[in-house]
């Protein structure tokens, strides 16, 4: 009886250390990481967070992009931000009052950056209209840019600032 | 011969004791195979056998009388007959059935004395009743995830989609007995539509089956057995109730069973309405990983509520049989209504939706999801002679409507917006019609074969609506034919194999871009191909004695492309990716191999299974450099793959009270072109249970137990591009469980509490994940159900 008494402890008690053990070698053994992570290192040089970009005028786009794999392609939008929405991690700016967008401006711009190496520097040069083609204005005021960039292998990053769209008087 | 003459020996020598007698008897199962080793018991115990190799007992020295004889064996029902024993020799033969539905498969999980009966070459877990009962949780496969094997791809508290050995989506087919339930493969956060109240009984295949399955059940098969058939005439039922306190759950269920002669019937009704899940901490940033373009442009500050999460579920389903002398037949009817918010990271970021989102925690807003589901199936058996005819049919009708806030992503369009606006912001709407037949013929009167000639058909009716466009309209025709032969060579060995090949036809419409000026010209092109395929499995069982079983199993399994990967062109909103698919993309093939092993020492039982699954064409999401307006391009590549691991089981009964089990799984997954990981791969995990059941056989009180479970996830850092290495966790739950027995009914109370520590996890899994959500935090339910 005592002896069938052990034997059972001895079981619980195996059974306890090898399921502690597993667990313990599956907390502090991380596997190695076969898959490199890629994902770009993207710095905006031009414009910076806050920067004033005037309609009618040309203004040079400057991006610094670092990649293991190289490099993949870039979009970039602009859209309004009357009714002062966040997009988290950007730097907050002096904001106009809030306002029901009219006519804003919104566009895309989607450029192919294969075969321009691990490193690159983007530079575009982008005139924002002060008329649509209708001839009728584009609001001014608060506006969001999106900048997204991926490696050749699919990895994504994305990064946004604020700016204003202003008329140059 | 020798028998014989014995037996004429034994009665010319009983003949002059002619108040005794000799009762000779076989126990046979409904495959007319012996049962070694089962109780035969005379009077309720006043003499006692077993069953020897050939299934033969007997009992001498018995008066001539009336004898009540019972027998009874693991995987079996209990066998009870009155017998006349008025001769001097009395030949019995006992059939037993198989206690689960057909086969008396694997049964796992939690029922103590779980000696597993195998007759398949297969993993098949046989999951019973009570299994779903005591662990119902938010939906069924989250209710599942406690197999081994098994884990469940969630979004939020109501819907969530099978993985069976780190295959989801189209490689998993969810069945309804045998029947195959279309819809929730469409995508990742398309729910099944299924009311987990109404299951019974329900078996998990680990690994390829399309010998049975056909072309999708290549990664495994959730499939739903009907309830058992009532054993006595009369009405029985059950009422509960559930309520949840971590996303203010209440339910309700009641199921209603009646048998009259040959006839009987099975009701359900259910209803679930939950509010937005709870996570702990507050005042935390989630901050999405950067996915993809649109989800990439958010962090948004959550409180401890999860917005939006919200939803609703209703179900009612009706089965009604016969069961005659010459077969059995059922049809069922049921629907399923499920409605889902999604978070929305988007609308957080504008102060006013945001407020809207805010004010109640039960309302379900834009971004929604709700799918309908309806589905009349039929089941019928015919016994002729020995050997069986079993025909299924099955219509299924799955409706899935998906409301956004509708914007207008290409600057044009401006009429089609406002006319879905129109149509309650209606962002895509799927809708599935579904025809399915199979007819099994059972060859079974050759001893110890048994042949099963089988035809499945399946016709696919897709068509959709709305303003996304990402899946074409098609048409799809499936036929398998396919045999499958069980041997069972004497007590120790049975081999198992088959062999089967499938024709598909896929004819897709063509798509046209309602704006031209925007984009390309034609999303898709008219597309019609046949896909032809074969598959085989070959597998052994070996029982040395009834303590040990080990099986091995080989096979060969493919899979035909869906409709996504050779024709998806669009934005997937939720995913916030753009996905391609490629009608270049040829069907899966899968190698298997299959191990198990599983030891009953004296009141300990270890099951083990690894297995290794090589695919030549997997197929899968690969996101590439190219970027469009409405978010980064994923497209349908195939590679080859290895995906291995296996799981483990250990049951101990320290004491009749103290049980300890303890479970595992692990998968690794290689894409061996890109030497990289393959996505979604599920972590290694370790669910370990310690139980106390009290020795209540009293008046008032049986069944009780408490239990205290811990949940182990390592770390998972085997991902892919885009996808967000988790940490592992450890999460703690305990559920206290008696029955409390007024007059012949039981009220039954199920008390748990999850997450007791309100720790902070993720799953690797969830759809949540991504956007840095963890898991619901400290969750206390109850349920207390009343069966009569």
């Amino acid at each position: 009886m005592t002896k069938e008494r052990f034997k059972r402890r001895a079981i619980l008690f195996t059974s306890l250390m090898i399921v502690a053990g597993v667990a313990f070698l599956t907390a502090t053994t991380s596997c190695s990481d076969d898959n490199e992570e890629d994902v770009p290192i993207v710095t905006v040089l031009n414009p910076t967070p806050c920067d004033t970009i005037w309609f009618d005028e040309p203004y040079n786009y400057k991006i610094e992009i670092v990649t293991n794999s190289g490099v993949g392609g870039l979009s970039m939008d602009v859209h309004h931000n009357f009714n002062h929405h966040v997009h988290g991690s950007h730097l907050p700016c002096e904001m106009d009052e809030e306002k029901e967008a009219n006519n804003p401006y919104l566009d895309d711009w989607i450029f192919d950056l294969s075969n321009k190496g691990e490193k690159y520097v983007f530079e575009r040069e982008i005139t924002i209209p002060r008329k649509d083609e209708n001839g009728e204005e584009y609001d001014y005021g608060d506006y969001h840019f999106h900048i997204y960039v991926t490696s050749e292998k699919g990895d994504l990053t994305f990064t946004t600032l604020d700016f204003k769209l202003l008329e140059k008087q | 011969m020798i028998r014989g003459l014995l037996i004429a020996i034994v009665l010319t020598l009983t003949l002059h004791a002619s108040s005794q007698t000799v009762i000779r008897g076989i126990v046979i199962n409904e495959f007319k195979e012996p049962v070694p080793g089962a109780n035969v018991i005379l009077n309720g115990g006043a003499s006692g056998t077993v069953a020897d190799h050939n299934g033969e007992f007997s009992f001498k020295d018995i008066p001539k009388d009336t004898h009540e004889i019972k027998a009874s064996s693991l995987g079996y029902e209990m066998y009870a007959d009155v017998i006349e024993a008025d001769k001097e020799e009395v030949e019995l033969t006992i059939e037993m059935k198989s206690s689960d539905y057909e086969l008396a498969e694997v049964n796992v999980v939690r029922t103590r004395q779980n000696l597993a009966r195998i007759t398949n070459s297969q993993p098949v877990q046989h999951i019973p009743n009570d299994f779903i009962r005591d662990n119902m949780a938010g939906s069924l496969m989250q209710t599942l995830s406690s197999v081994p094997g098994v884990s469940s791809m969630d979004i939020g508290s109501g819907i969530s989609k099978p993985v069976i050995r780190g295959m989801g989506y189209y490689r998993v087919v969810v069945a309804q007995n045998g029947i195959k339930h279309e819809g929730q493969q469409w995508n990742s956060h398309h729910g099944i539509s299924v009311d987990q109240h109404s299951i019974n009984n329900l078996e998990v295949i680990k690994g390829p089956a399309s010998l049975k399955f056909g072309s999708d059940a290549i990664g495994g098969v959730i499939n739903i057995l009907p309830p058992d058939i009532p054993k006595e005439d009369g009405i029985s039922g059950r009422f509960s109730v559930t309520g949840k306190s971590n996303n203010e759950w209440i339910g309700g269920n009641a199921s209603l069973s009646g048998k009259n002669g040959d006839f009987y019937m099975h009701a359900n009704i259910t209803h679930n309405r939950f509010g937005d899940f709870k996570i702990p901490d507050t005042d935390y940033f989630v901050e999405p990983a950067p996915v993809s373009a649109s989800e990439a442009s958010h962090r948004v500050s959550i409180d401890d509520y999860v917005s939006n999460t919200a939803g609703e579920e209703n179900a009612l389903s009706f089965i009604g049989g016969v069961e005659k002398s010459w077969g059995e037949s059922y049809i069922e009817l049921s629907y399923h209504k499920s409605e889902n918010g999604f978070f929305d990271w988007e609308g957080m970021n504008v102060e006013k939706i945001r407020k809207e989102h805010e004010e109640s925690r039960h309302d379900i807003n834009d971004p929604k999801q709700s799918i309908e589901n309806y589905s009349i199936n039929s089941n019928s058996k015919i016994d002729i002679g020995n050997n069986r005819l079993e025909i299924g049919l099955g219509y299924q009708y799955n409706l899935s409507q998906e409301n956004s806030r509708l914007m207008d992503r290409t600057g044009n369009r401006k009429d089609d917006l406002e006319y879905y606006r129109s149509k309650d912001n209606l962002e895509l709407e799927l809708a599935l019609h579904n025809l399915s037949a199979n007819v099994t013929y059972s060859l079974r009167s050759i001893n110890n074969h048994i042949f099963d000639f089988v035809i499945n058909s399946q016709y696919h009716n897709h068509k959709h609506e709305g303003y996304s466009h990402i899946l074409p309209d098609y048409n799809r025709l499936s036929t398998g034919v396919g045999i499958i032969h069980r041997y069972h060579l004497n007590d120790e060995w049975r081999i198992n194999s088959g062999v089967r090949f499938d024709f598909h036809n896929f004819e897709m419409d063509e798509a046209l871009n309602p704006d031209p000026d925007y984009g390309e010209a034609v999303f898709n092109p008219q597309f019609s191909k046949n896909f032809n395929g074969s598959s085989f499995a070959l597998g052994a069982n070996y029982t040395p004695h009834s303590n040990l079983l080990l099986r091995a199993n080989i096979g060969k399994s493919y899979r035909v492309p869906s409709a996504y990967e050779l024709g998806a062109y669009g934005l997937h909103r939720h995913e916030g990716r753009f996905e391609r698919g490629d009608l270049n993309n040829k069907p899966e093939v899968a190698w298997q191999i299959d191990l198990g092993a599983e030891k009953r020492f004296n009141r300990l039982e270890v099951m083990v299974s690894p297995f290794a699954n090589y695919f030549t064409r997997y197929l899968y999401l690969q996101p590439t450099a190219i970027l469009r307006a409405e978010g980064q391009v994923y497209e349908y590549r195939q590679s080859e793959a290895l995906l291995y691991g296996g799981e483990f089981m250990i049951d101990f009964d320290y004491s009749d009270n103290l049980n300890f089990q303890t479970g595992g799984e692990y998968v690794y997954a290689l894409n061996l072109d890109n030497n990289s990981s393959l996505p979604f791969t599920p972590p290694f995990s370790i669910l370990s249970q310690l139980t106390w059941m009290f020795n209540n056989s009293g008046e008032m009180f049986s069944n009780s137990r408490l239990s205290f479970e811990a949940r182990k996830a390592a770390k998972q850092n085997q991902t892919v591009p885009n996808e967000l290495d988790t940490p592992g966790y450890v999460s703690f739950n305990f559920t206290a469980q008696t029955d409390l027995n007024v007059g012949e009914n039981k009220l039954n109370m199920l008390f748990r509490v999850n997450n007791i520590f309100d720790n902070r996890y993720y799953n690797h899994i969830s759809f949540y994940r991504r956007l840095r959500i963890p898991e619901p935090g400290r969750d206390i339910e109850l349920t207390v159900s009343y069966s009569f």
